[in-house]
């Protein structure tokens, strides 16, 4: 079969050469140079920049508090969504037309949809003057520039994943089960709780992750919402590349973010293996 | 019942919250007055008008258009034969290729573009239209490669089997059974290749300039700065535009994200 | 005259053996059974067969030419696959016409060719259907034709009809059968269902473990098994010392008598002590279970069971002994 070996070559020639050449090359040169330093060559200095400053800490708490939150929300809102278009819609066009909503956004630049978000969630804009003539509030509050504004905004472009995972996940699980559990005597809380979540919990899981990695790594939303006034890591690694012009500190804070993105995947991926019945979903 | 309403609700309030941003957009466009104001006061065109003579956003829109299409084309060239080799052959460190081809998915955009720009710097290669190129080819490729690489089933195996069997080389096989029965999934890695390379920011920032720039990153400027109804004109273009790319997918090949019961 | 000869090919999958030095002469017009248990090697043979794999040892020859290089494309052979393949994205005309589009005929002639191969399976009148629109039989029908149309010298079929409904089955046994005859094609027929290939085929294959066990015709096979586990495979089987102690030898169920005990054997019978164990009727006969000594058998006889024959009792199992066949003869 030297035939095949020789398929298998041209196949393989292009991709692992521009992969090597832009992807894999360029990642390890942002390695090197987080550990090296113009003047005294190998270095841990650029990581005992990051990792002895109480600032760089604040940053990388900011950075996961916010993935968190956007994790947590997206699940909790993402599940009922998924639910209703799932199980309780039951025309087609309506369905479709939610369907299309939803992915809307994913097709829809960053920018467009923080956008809405910054003229949304502005002093006078419409989130506030909504809160005062409800009498909720009687001063408009600051939504930008706050951590609650760059979570609203990054729900807001998270939250179709979660709804698609689970959503995929709630379509394969058998109806079957859940009237066992009913006819064995379970409440109808009680069957969704030990029969249906658990069969759902691998699209919970694969949203979560998704959701996840793309918060921790943000970049776009929170400079637009932030106003400037809160500063996660992946704004502080560009600043260093764009203005400051440091490419080992900001090799050491990409690594840092790289390093913090695939060490969350893994575990996540870990805490689902295993544990996911009929493995239908990725 | 009480928690069947509940979910209603909250459903319905989600999907409120999905839209309202787009409708702001939208909306603002349409205003008369020199600020972005919602609701829209008055209703008007201009500012689409404003937009669509504005030599800068034409010119963004056309280096974006450009851009996503060389990527497309490259994540094609690039994602197939990949697909092939990952589906169809069996080598060492197969799962360690398709980790590779799949990372950029996962991988923060922003260091991938961090790294493209230190490599590039020392090849010359920053600040122009290759530049961008080949960054973009390097993420959108995965797409190509996610949606192609579940059409390689064994029964489309048995297919190509079949095709040998009855007399086809192995590129008129390719030809005649295996291209037409993946174009689905070609199709629509396209298209969402297209899409991620026209709405990057994270990664052409690195490597735009005054003269060449595009559209996502032209208004992540913009928008910093100031908050016009001409960025809401160009925002709902935008939206328009990947509502026109969904309802297209829908009718050609079904929006297959939510199965059906 | 030899068609196919397969010589002595081995194949391993990762250490694990799945055709262990298969050799066979088929010869032209020959109907072939490949029976065996399930992973025994026969869809590996098959494959092998049809180029689909390459063995690690042997050869593979068609009228006399080593194939065994040649990609599937150009081995003189057509397959009839498990679940068809039929291209979905085809109409049924055009998935039989492919093949003689492929061997380099205008598409008109290969379109009348397809319509003539179609009215041989008697579908002519859904050329331009969809093959998913369709029912199995039809679908399985449409198959047959795609692989007859080119008049290969050899077919192959991977469990062609294990698919389809007992009823369908049986109706496509005999079609398949007659085809066979009336175009002379030689068939090699993967079938997991005995009496199958009892009722089609020239010669059985059995096969165990990647090795071909024995291939004779079905009532050698039945008569004359030359290992034990084609006695036990196809049908059911007695084994007996073939004199007293020594060697055993197969008696089949239906050539073990029970008598009475004391009852006088036929001259030159051999007879020995059991007890009744078991006493089914089923279909019209009856069987008989026995134990002698730490040895079970099986005796079946038509109609009724004997009166009186009640599990626990003591009688004599008698036999000819011309028809204790010997192992591994
Ligand atoms: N591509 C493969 N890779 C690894 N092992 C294989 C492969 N194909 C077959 N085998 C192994 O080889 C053995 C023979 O398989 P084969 O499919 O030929 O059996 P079979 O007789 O056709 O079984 P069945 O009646 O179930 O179809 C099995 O143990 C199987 O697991
Ligand atoms: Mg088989």
């Amino acid at each position: 079969m030297a035939s095949a070996r020789l398929t298998l070559f041209w196949l393989l020639a292009l991709p692992v050469l521009v992969f090597t050449g832009f992807f894999l090359i360029p990642l390890g040169v942002v390695l090197v140079s987080s550990f090296t330093a113009p003047e005294d060559g190998l270095t841990l200095a650029h990581y005992a920049r990051i990792l002895l400053d109480a600032y760089h800490w604040q940053v990388i708490a900011t950075t996961f508090r916010i993935a968190i939150f956007s994790t947590l929300i997206c699940v909790a809102l993402g599940y009922p969504l998924a639910w209703y278009l799932v199980r309780i819609v039951q025309l087609r066009s309506w369905r479709r037309a939610c369907v299309i909503l939803l992915v809307l956004p994913l097709f829809t630049s960053n920018i467009v949809r923080s956008f809405g978000w910054m003229v949304l969630l502005g002093r006078s804009g419409l989130v506030n003057d909504a809160l005062m003539s409800l009498g909720l509030i009687d001063r408009p509050m600051r939504f930008l520039g706050t951590e609650t504004g760059i979570l609203i905004g990054m729900v807001y472009i998270l939250l179709p994943f979660t709804v698609l995972t689970i959503g995929t996940a709630l379509a394969r699980v058998d109806r079957g089960l859940e009237q066992a559990a009913r006819d064995l005597g379970a409440t109808p809380a009680r069957a969704f709780w030990s029969v249906t979540f658990p069969l759902t919990l691998h699209g919970v899981m694969a949203g979560a992750i998704i959701v996840f990695s793309m918060a921790i790594s943000a970049y776009v939303t929170p400079a637009l919402l932030s106003g400037g006034k809160v500063t996660v890591l992946a704004m502080l690694a560009f600043q260093q590349y764009s203005t400051v012009f440091d490419f080992h500190y900001g090799g050491a804070l990409s690594i840092t973010l790289l390093v913090l993105t695939l060490a969350l995947i893994g575990l996540a991926s870990r805490m689902t293996r295993g544990r996911t019945p009929g493995a239908g979903g990725h | 019942m009480a928690a069947r309403l509940a979910v209603r609700a909250l459903a319905l309030l989600t999907l409120a919250y999905l839209a309202l941003p787009l409708v702001v957009v939208i909306g603002g466009s349409l205003t008369e007055t020199k600020f972005l104001s919602f609701p829209p006061q008055g209703l008007t065109l201009d500012w689409y008008r404003v937009v669509l003579h504005d030599p800068t956003y034409v010119r963004s829109f056309l280096t974006s258009a450009v851009l996503a299409l060389a990527a497309t084309f490259f994540a094609l060239v690039i994602g197939l034969p990949a697909a092939i080799a990952i589906a169809r052959h069996s080598f060492r460190g197969k799962g360690l290729l398709s980790a590779l081809l799949l990372s950029p998915l996962v991988l923060p955009h922003i260091v991938i573009g961090a790294a493209l720009l230190q490599y590039g710097s020392a090849l010359g290669l920053v600040r122009n239209f290759p530049a961008l190129l080949v960054g973009h080819v390097v993420i959108v490729t995965p797409f190509v490669l996610r949606t192609l690489l579940p059409h390689f089933s064994p029964g489309q195996r048995a297919l190509e089997e079949a095709s040998r069997d009855l007399g086809a080389s192995g590129w008129t096989t390719f030809r005649l059974v295996t291209l037409p029965l993946i174009r689905p999934g070609l199709v629509s890695g396209a298209i969402f290749a297209f899409i991620t390379s026209f709405i990057n920011v994270e990664l052409s920032i690195f490597n735009t300039t005054a003269a060449l720039n595009t559209i996502p990153v032209q208004l992540f400027n913009y928008v910093q700065y100031s908050v016009d109804p001409s960025i809401a004109a160009v925002s709902a273009l935008t939206i328009l535009a990947a509502a026109v790319g969904i309802v297209l997918i829908d009718l050609l090949i079904g929006l297959d994200l939510l199965p059906d019961k | 005259m030899t068609l196919l000869a397969i010589d002595d090919i081995t194949k391993s999958f990762a250490g694990h053996k799945a055709l262990d030095h298969v050799t066979l002469d088929i010869r032209q017009g020959e109907f072939i059974s490949l029976l065996g248990p399930s992973g025994c090697g026969k869809t590996t043979l098959l494959r092998t067969v049809a180029g689909f794999m390459t063995a690690d040892k042997g050869r593979i020859l068609i009228d006399g030419e080593d194939v065994s290089r040649l990609p599937p494309e150009r081995r003189p052979l057509n397959t009839v696959f498990q679940n068809y393949a039929l291209f979905p994205h085809m109409t049924v005309l055009e998935n039989v016409a492919y093949g003689p589009r492929r061997a380099g005929l205008a598409r008109a002639e290969a379109e009348r060719r397809a319509e003539e191969a179609l009215e041989m399976v008697g579908l002519a009148a859904m050329s331009r259907r969809n093959p998913a629109a369709m029912s199995g039989g039809q679908q399985q029908r449409v198959a047959l034709a795609r692989a007859i149309v080119n008049r290969p010298k050899l077919l192959l079929l991977d469990e062609p009809l294990s698919a389809l409904d007992l009823q369908l089955r049986k109706r496509m046994q005999i079609e398949l059968k007659q085809l066979q005859v009336q175009l002379g094609i030689t068939f090699i027929f993967v079938t997991h269902d005995q009496d199958e290939a009892m009722a089609m085929s020239d010669r059985i294959a059995v096969m165990s473990a990647g090795r071909l066990e024995q291939c004779d015709a079905p009532e050698a096979i039945y008569r004359r098994p030359r290992t034990r586990f084609v006695a036990e495979f196809i049908g059911e089987a007695n084994f007996l010392p073939l004199d007293g102690a020594g060697p055993e030898g197969v008696l089949r169920p239906e050539d073990l008598r029970v008598l009475p005990e004391g009852e006088a054997l036929p001259p030159g019978w051999r007879g020995l002590p059991a007890r009744v164990t078991g006493v089914t009727y089923v279909g019209g006969t009856s069987n008989i279970y026995l134990a002698a000594g730490p040895r079970e058998l099986l005796a079946r006889s038509y109609g009724l069971p004997p009166a009186g024959m009640t599990a626990g009792r003591t009688v004599q199992a008698g036999f000819d002994p011309a028809n204790l066949h010997p192992l591994g003869a």
